[in-house]
């Protein structure tokens, strides 16, 4: 795991941070914002949004075609954040690295492109119960197209992927591995590393597709010491804009791989007849693509890299492990839902008041500037197996302070107060 | 604490925590379920009809509290009423939260009309109204199936 390492860090200085987040400043129902929602988008600096006016305000074309000026720096600076993205996440080259608009549609690209082509009936995709449902719906349909079968590796009463379950269910038929890195509920990181060597032991033929959208904002991600297949990222919950995602794929599957959209900048030659395909990357970005949001993009990988993410992860642990030890002293009515463990799980903590809904604790937190979700985060099989009907989610970033943790504390503590009642009773 | 935020006054409170008519109501005519899926609210309303009038409504499920409590309020509002009385109870109610629609004026929403705190809150609006528009769901199953019994009726 890459998660781990013990490594002399230098801590974030999140005061000179919050100073690149404008947002921060903003007052909300008479208090200033407190944003917790992190795990659903993060922030954004300065430095990217600057990025984004420039582009718009100097340097607007159309990338790979035109000869002019413009749009050879336009060209430039698309390719730069490749370039950047490649880096960040340990790809071997950044042809590797195809733009979508975000992890769903990556993860869509997989499914479709080459699910439709490798996945035969009879055949087994495993998932785990903890998977978003833009890593488990795509793959239900590529089931229901092709006749294979659907297997979920089970998770523990932490909400740890359960490794035995993973040594007995991924066998010869299985054909694809579609895992979550980091659970967008529960916080906790799977061994992908560990998966990847049984996967590769039981089912050679089988791709190891990893959801990184909760872990790349947050974990320093090396794929290839992943050992993985593909892997899936979206730039809005890394201070990146919306609307752009990318999939980081291995060079020989991508190769052989049929397009996914149609149309132009994805071909070699067209004739009335038939058509060629570009080589990757360009296979796979059809049309023109959100050229501003990926060159903004590649701002926020310069932001990230600047601090170091082994430093990000380390400010994560410590305001998760902080939150966890405080809102566990004082909010007894409260449930978790995974381990304390901060070794092997990031800044997303779910939880539950009891008896009240995760809707009313939102709101009266709202009341007090404080942004947290309450739903079912886009995993409503993995609340069955919680046993909840929704959850709250709390989710930190690298502008989070402990302060905003005990902002969080004294609004809970006004749930409490309000719910007194029902919370006395007995769990319904 | 309700000065701070007016959703949680002490009348929606007290049905949250008090909750009326929860449950199902045995051999009902029509059970609908009502599902908020953005946020987990989830609802079942069922419904028997005694000549042309609701006999018993119960509600069962989980939901936040103005959702619970509309539903309470919502069993309390329309036993006993027949169910035309009972459509019209669910016109007055969507037209005092989402100001969208046709109200009975002979309506007094009496309660309910605490339910009008989410006006100005688009995203509780389906939370208020759920429990009312799975009882309009429930009315109209009820009263297809009823069609259906006097149509065999007919032919036999």
């Amino acid at each position: 795991m890459t998660t781990t390492a013990v490594r002399a860090t230098h801590a974030l200085d999140v005061p000179a941070i919050r100073r690149d987040f404008p947002i921060l400043e903003t007052i909300i129902n008479g208090h200033r914002l407190v944003y917790l929602d992190n795990a659903a988008t993060s922030q954004k600096p300065r430095q990217m949004i600057d990025a984004l006016v420039a582009y718009y305000t100097s340097q607007n074309a159309n990338i790979h075609r035109a000869a002019h000026t413009l749009a050879a720096t336009a060209t430039e600076r698309y390719e730069a954040t490749r370039q950047k993205l490649a880096r960040f996440i340990g790809a071997p080259s950044p042809e590797e690295i195809i733009f979508t608009r975000n992890t769903t549609e990556a993860v869509n690209l997989v499914a479709s492109s080459w699910g439709l082509a490798n996945v035969h009936a009879g055949d087994a995709i495993v998932m785990t119960q903890a998977e978003h449902h833009s890593n488990l719906v795509p793959w239900q349909r590529v089931a229901e197209a092709t006749g294979a079968t659907l297997t979920y590796l089970p998770i523990d009463d932490g909400g740890m992927l359960d490794l035995n379950a993973a040594h007995a269910l991924i066998g010869p038929r299985t054909r694809v591995v579609a895992i979550t890195h980091m659970s967008n509920v529960l916080g906790t990181i799977a061994p992908i590393a560990e998966i990847v060597r049984i996967t590769r032991e039981k089912a050679p033929g089988a791709i190891v597709v990893v959801d990184g959208a909760q872990s790349a904002p947050h974990l320093p991600i090396d794929v290839a010491a992943l050992g993985c297949d593909f892997f899936a990222i979206s730039a809005h919950k890394m201070l990146g804009p919306t609307g752009v995602g990318a999939l980081w794929g291995r060079r020989d599957l991508l190769e052989a791989m049929p397009p996914f959209l149609s149309g132009g900048s994805m071909v070699g030659h067209v004739t009335f007849e038939s058509t060629t395909w570009a080589p990757i990357p360009q296979r796979f970005e059809a049309g023109t693509p959100n050229i501003a949001d990926v060159i903004a993009f590649g701002a926020s990988i310069d932001y990230l890299d600047a601090l170091g993410m082994d430093a990000v992860r380390h400010h994560e642990r410590e305001i998760t492990a902080y939150a966890l030890a405080t809102l566990r002293a004082r909010h007894p009515a409260l449930t978790f839902y995974a381990t304390d463990d901060t070794n092997v799980r990031g800044g997303v903590v779910a939880f539950n008041v009891r008896n009240v809904h995760p809707h009313d604790v939102s709101e009266l937190l709202d009341g007090r500037g404080i942004a947290i979700r309450a739903g079912q985060h886009c995993a409503h099989p993995l609340h069955t197996v919680l046993g909840a009907v929704a959850t709250c989610r709390a989710s930190f970033y690298i502008y989070n302070l402990s302060e905003e943790v005990d902002a969080l504390s004294e609004g809970l503590a006004e749930v409490e107060k309000v719910f007194a009642r029902a919370i006395a009773r007995p769990q319904a | 604490m309700s000065e701070q935020n007016p959703l949680y006054q002490d009348i929606i409170l007290d049905y949250y925590e008090f909750p009326r008519n929860r449950g199902r109501v045995d051999g009902a005519d029509a059970t609908c379920r009502g599902h908020n899926p953005s946020c987990g609210d989830d609802l079942t309303v069922s419904v028997k009809v005694v000549d042309g009038t609701i006999g018993s409504v119960m509600w069962d499920g989980h939901a936040c509290a103005i959702s619970e409590a509309s539903a309470s309020m919502m069993t309390e509002a329309v036993l006993d009423t027949p169910t035309e009385s009972a459509r019209a109870w669910v016109r007055t109610v969507r037209a005092a939260i989402t100001g969208r629609g046709e109200s009975d004026p002979a309506i007094d929403l009496g309660d309910a009309d605490a339910l009008r705190v989410v006006n100005n809150r688009p995203a509780r609006v389906k939370c208020a109204l759920l429990a009312w528009e799975t009882l309009d769901e429930a009315l109209t199953l009820a009263a297809a199936i009823e069609s259906r019994a006097h149509t065999a009726d007919g032919d036999a």
